[in-house]
């Protein structure tokens, strides 16, 4: 299936903008975050704002969107109701923010309750693709990898906000999360590259056959689906997204490692431009790659009855 | 309920197209595009035989939107653009498509393009329009083989009706066609979504499962 790049960017700053309310959740759980919010807050916005106009370019008829919509089974429908209960969480985020003063932190249950919207959003949003004709997204693989895109994505940009406005404590609960989120993304992402050697029999084979449509094309065949998914087309999409956005943020943490685990190196990366910016490029490193990582899934989305 | 849909004798199916163009030339179905494509099937190896001529067969398959009755397709739809209607077909109101794609991307068969210059999604409509005034299915009418026929699944076999005979008389699937078994029955690979045509095959392998 051709890549649809509106998708691919709306899933992309979908993650983003869920996993920065939900690392920034995790510090108010804490006791933490009061410094962060704000910027969390905004940054969260403008990552759906940028996710939302992506998927209008995704639509031929946009003007026709309350045009009957509303269908529940829809997912498209049920990620817009996500995307309303998750911008209204963040504007209520945003005026307990603006109430903080010297010394206060915001509401624990609000922390909570950001948490569970977070990661909910993050399920809505995969389980639109979970679909039974497409054996490539139509497994738990699928959602396990948005979900690390969200703690990663998340992780990165929070810290980028702790390092430039928070405490050390916001920098060094953070770290944790950075931690946990390049090694379940680059896990995530071998998993599911892995799992593709168990798809081949999903597909129905009819043998040789001829499409009088597509005389010049090849047969498709996809008992070796394993095999292409990371030879030909689909190793094109897939080597360069696991590299740039599963490896080359998973080396940048071993590298900083040392220097990230110690109490006086949460003081230091206060205000720390290094930081910020290891933490940036970390970023656009996993954007970018976890962008390719979906044109991959893309092209190996075949249809299970794949010869028409 | 009715269930309207078509039935294909494919040992009758010569593979000449004519249902093809037949449904571009009724429907203006636009370059590019195909709401019915006739598929050659093998030729594969005969079991127990050889594996090369002449132990091998192929047939030809009418492949279109199966009509089915639980269409993922209309699951997925945002706008209920993609609905069935009372007599059990797929059909899509092209008024309320946005345009998104996700039916196409839901199909297991793959029969649903975007129209380039209407920009919405169409799909084979079972002549919609020609039924409404009590005629054939244009795919049906012009089947070369004679091998389509038209009826209402629910009320059973016997209600499958195709072209007509040179005395004016219309072809009755049980009268016509050659004795068939139910295990002859078959329907394209079924993901949940129930798809309701169905294509009879005898003294061959059924290939792609059910």
């Amino acid at each position: 299936m051709t890549p649809q790049i509106p998708l691919m960017l709306f899933t992309l700053f979908i993650c983003l903008s869920a996993g920065i309310l939900f690392v920034e959740s995790i510090l108010v759980v804490r006791g933490l975050g009061a410094k962060t919010a704000m910027p969390a807050t905004i940054a969260s916005a403008v990552a759906m704002v940028i996710g939302g106009i992506a998927v209008f370019f995704h639509l031929e008829h946009w003007e026709r969107i309350f045009n009957g919509f509303g269908h529940l089974t829809s997912g498209i429908t049920q990620e817009l109701i996500g995307i309303v209960v998750m911008f209204v969480v963040l504007v209520v985020f945003f005026l307990q923010a603006r109430k903080l003063g010297e010394g206060d932190t915001l509401p624990k249950w609000l922390g909570w309750l950001g948490i569970v919207v977070a990661v909910a959003m993050v399920c809505v949003m995969s389980f639109s693709y979970l679909m039974a004709a497409r054996p490539m997204w139509n497994n738990a693989m699928l959602p396990l990898f948005y979900l690390g895109n969200m703690v990663l994505f998340g992780a990165l940009a929070m810290a980028i906000i702790a390092a430039t406005k928070g405490s050390a404590a916001d920098v060094d609960a953070t770290s944790l999360w950075v931690k946990i989120g390049v090694v379940a993304n680059i896990v995530l992402m071998l998993a599911y590259a892995a799992f593709c050697f168990t798809l081949g029999g999903n597909f129905n084979s009819v043998g040789y056959y001829l499409d009088p449509t597509k005389i010049t094309e090849h047969v498709t065949d996809l008992s070796d689906f394993g095999s292409k998914a990371f030879t030909s087309l689909g190793g094109s999409w897939l080597w360069p997204g696991l590299i740039v956005g599963g490896l080359l943020p998973f080396l940048g943490f071993i590298t900083g490692k040392k220097d990230a685990a110690s109490a006086e190196a949460s003081e230091a990366a206060l205000g720390s431009n290094k930081v910020a910016t290891m933490c940036a490029i970390a970023l656009i490193c996993a954007l970018v790659g976890c962008f390719l990582f979906r044109g991959f899934m893309y092209v190996l989305g075949y249809t299970q009855y794949v010869i028409y | 309920m009715t269930q309207t849909a078509i039935i294909t004798d494919l040992n009758r199916c010569v593979g000449c197209l004519a249902c093809s163009v037949a449904c571009k030339a009724i429907n203006g179905v636009p370059i590019g595009n195909y709401w019915n494509k006739v598929m050659r099937i093998g030729p594969n190896p005969v079991s127990g035989g050889s594996g090369t001529y002449p132990d091998v067969y192929m047939y030809f398959i009418p492949v279109s939107c199966q009509h089915c009755a639980n269409p993922e397709c209309v699951k997925v739809c945002p706008t209920s653009a993609s609905h069935v209607r009372e007599d059990g077909t797929v059909q899509i109101d092209k008024a309320k498509c946005i345009g998104c794609q996700f039916c196409v991307m839901a199909c297991p068969y793959g029969v649903r393009y975007l129209n380039e210059e209407e920009l919405v999604v169409e799909k084979c409509t079972l002549c919609e329009q020609k039924l409404a005034e009590g005629e054939l299915p244009q795919c049906v009418s012009q089947c070369g083989g004679a091998a389509r026929f038209v009826g209402d699944a629910e009320a059973g076999l016997e209600t499958f009706v195709g072209t007509y005979d040179p005395l004016g008389e219309q072809r009755k699937l049980l009268d016509f066609v050659e004795p068939f078994e139910e295990s002859d029955i078959h329907r394209l690979p079924d993901v949940g979504n129930k798809p309701q045509y169905m294509y009879i095959l005898r003294d061959h392998e059924w290939q792609g499962g059910e």
